[in-house]
């Protein structure tokens, strides 16, 4: 997400190599995989943690200072750091001798527009509701985040096939490898913590 | 525009500095009633290293912007983002920090205050109130609502020392069912305190059920004491008022809420929608052709 790979002097459209990969995700990456990697390593992974810091602080407190952003960026700079976590480990797996690894993660983010849009779009309605009304907020999410994980798999899935060059069952097994390594640690971490487990064995 | 990427990335930064401007907490007025501190608690706090949104020191400034004088952290059977809170919140002008924990059994959920090591979920309600009781803390029942109810036998209840009575659940539910858990909780525990709490782990609601507590000091010692004493108020969702009647009396019209000036609350808005749009427009715009 976030950041445009390739510079495109010809192209008028004013929109962003991250619009581009939502809206056309197998054109998109066909077209900027040919091309050397643009945008500074690490532009996206820190833009993320910046957006999930800006998200929580406008979220809880309707005011994104500088002292919460940062804050919740830390917080939250877990979540684009297993990002890179999934993308290391599918490149080693499928794609070591195709493309440099730097290549493959800032095309990777490019995939987060959904969860992005997304997230933005409940921080403003979260700051509209008034603390009594949060029920439907919750109501609203659980509906609605259906959205942007079908929409970011079905990114996923293209960037394993025109980035990575993988047919459909190794696609299947990239998609399966990054979920596994984005979720993995979080559910160890509530399993050894005893956050879990209770609510597994007591469904509640 | 020549860089419409740029342009939004000032934006966001625009919406950080007037966030940071808008960002003054109210000012502490201690409650004092019938020689009380009378305290503004949420008893029931999540926070991050749990799954709370927000650090433990943020949530306890968040809780002070909303005229809390306390927060337990309560994180589901751990107490190390507690720990960091109670230790850190003083220094960064939040509400004091009790440390807790959220007892998340499979048959039911009991909130630990005044405690210091975590208490296992593998054991019947009573015993883990008795470890609670061991550390010196206090120990209320979490949202007990019916599903719960066959794990709350009448030991269970015997040695409980409050209930929450308020919970956001019961903005839908209704307040029927925490009503009907308290009765029957006072029936065993006549002095048992009437809890409010948030239960909160993200967005604004933090405070939006409360506990008045009638301490003999602004400490978590006597917090836990004046819980354990059942000197507590707390409202329900219907307006019910909970508690020992004297109190309720000494309490009076529960104080409003702190209100922000109004230029306060104007570049709060600002400032959000600075950063939110801004965010949107270096995620959909391109940046300056090379």
């Amino acid at each position: 997400m976030l950041l445009q790979t390739r510079r495109d002097t010809t192209r008028p459209m004013p929109w962003s190599d991250a619009v581009r990969v939502s809206s056309h995700p197998a054109g998109a990456y066909t077209d900027l995989s040919r091309g050397p990697a643009g945008g500074r390593f690490l532009e996206s992974p820190v833009l993320s943690a910046l957006l999930l810091g800006v998200v929580f602080a406008v979220a809880d407190s309707n005011r994104p200072s500088a002292w919460l952003v940062a804050g919740c960026a830390v917080a939250w700079s877990f979540v684009p750091a297993l990002q890179i976590a999934s993308v290391v480990a599918t490149w080693l797996a499928f794609a070591r001798g195709r493309l440099a690894l730097r290549g493959a993660i800032q095309l990777h983010f490019l995939g987060h527009l959904p969860w992005s849009l997304w997230l933005l779009l409940v921080a403003a309605v979260a700051s509209a509701t008034s603390p009594p009304n949060e029920a439907r907020l919750w109501k609203l999410m659980f509906v609605t985040a259906a959205i942007p994980f079908l929409w970011s798999r079905a990114i996923g899935w293209h960037f394993f096939r025109r980035v990575y060059g993988l047919g459909p069952r190794g696609a299947l097994l990239a998609t399966l490898l990054h979920l596994v390594v984005v979720l993995g640690p979080v559910a160890v971490f509530f399993l050894a913590t005893g956050q879990l487990a209770p609510r597994l064995l007591g469904g509640r | 525009m020549r860089d419409a990427r740029a342009f939004a990335g000032a934006l966001v930064v625009a919406g950080l500095v007037a966030g940071t401007a808008a960002d003054r907490l109210p000012e502490v007025r201690p409650l004092l009633r019938g020689g009380y501190f009378v305290l503004q608690a949420d008893l029931h706090v999540h926070s991050f290293l749990g799954d709370g949104t927000l650090w433990p020191w943020d949530v306890a400034r968040e809780a002070r912007r909303r005229g809390l004088d306390v927060i337990a952290i309560t994180n589901h059977n751990q107490v190390l983002a507690a720990r960091l809170g109670r230790w850190l919140a003083p220094h960064l002008g939040g509400a004091l920090v009790a440390v807790g924990e959220e007892i998340t059994a499979p048959g039911y959920h009991l909130i630990a205050v005044g405690i210091d090591a975590p208490i296992g979920w593998q054991q019947a309600p009573a015993q883990a109130i008795d470890e609670v009781h061991a550390q010196g803390g206090a120990a209320i029942a979490a949202h007990p609502t019916l599903v719960f109810w066959p794990t709350w036998d009448q030991a269970a209840l015997r040695s409980l020392d409050g209930a929450e009575v308020c919970h956001p659940l019961t903005y839908y539910q209704g307040p029927e069912y925490l009503r009907a858990f308290f009765r029957r909780f006072k029936l065993e525990r006549p002095h048992g305190a009437a809890v409010g709490s948030s239960d909160w782990h993200v967005f604004r609601s933090v405070g939006l059920c409360r506990t008045f507590v009638f301490a003999t000091a602004r400490s978590e010692r006597a917090l836990v004491e004046a819980i354990r004493a059942g000197r507590t108020v707390a409202y329900d969702v219907g307006g019910t008022a909970h508690g020992d009647p004297g109190l309720v009396a000494l309490l009076g019209t529960p104080p409003a809420l702190p209100a922000e000036p109004r230029w306060q609350s104007l570049l709060a808005l600002a400032a959000r929608l600075c950063a939110l749009v801004g965010m949107a427009g270096v995620l959909f715009l391109r940046g300056r052709a090379a």
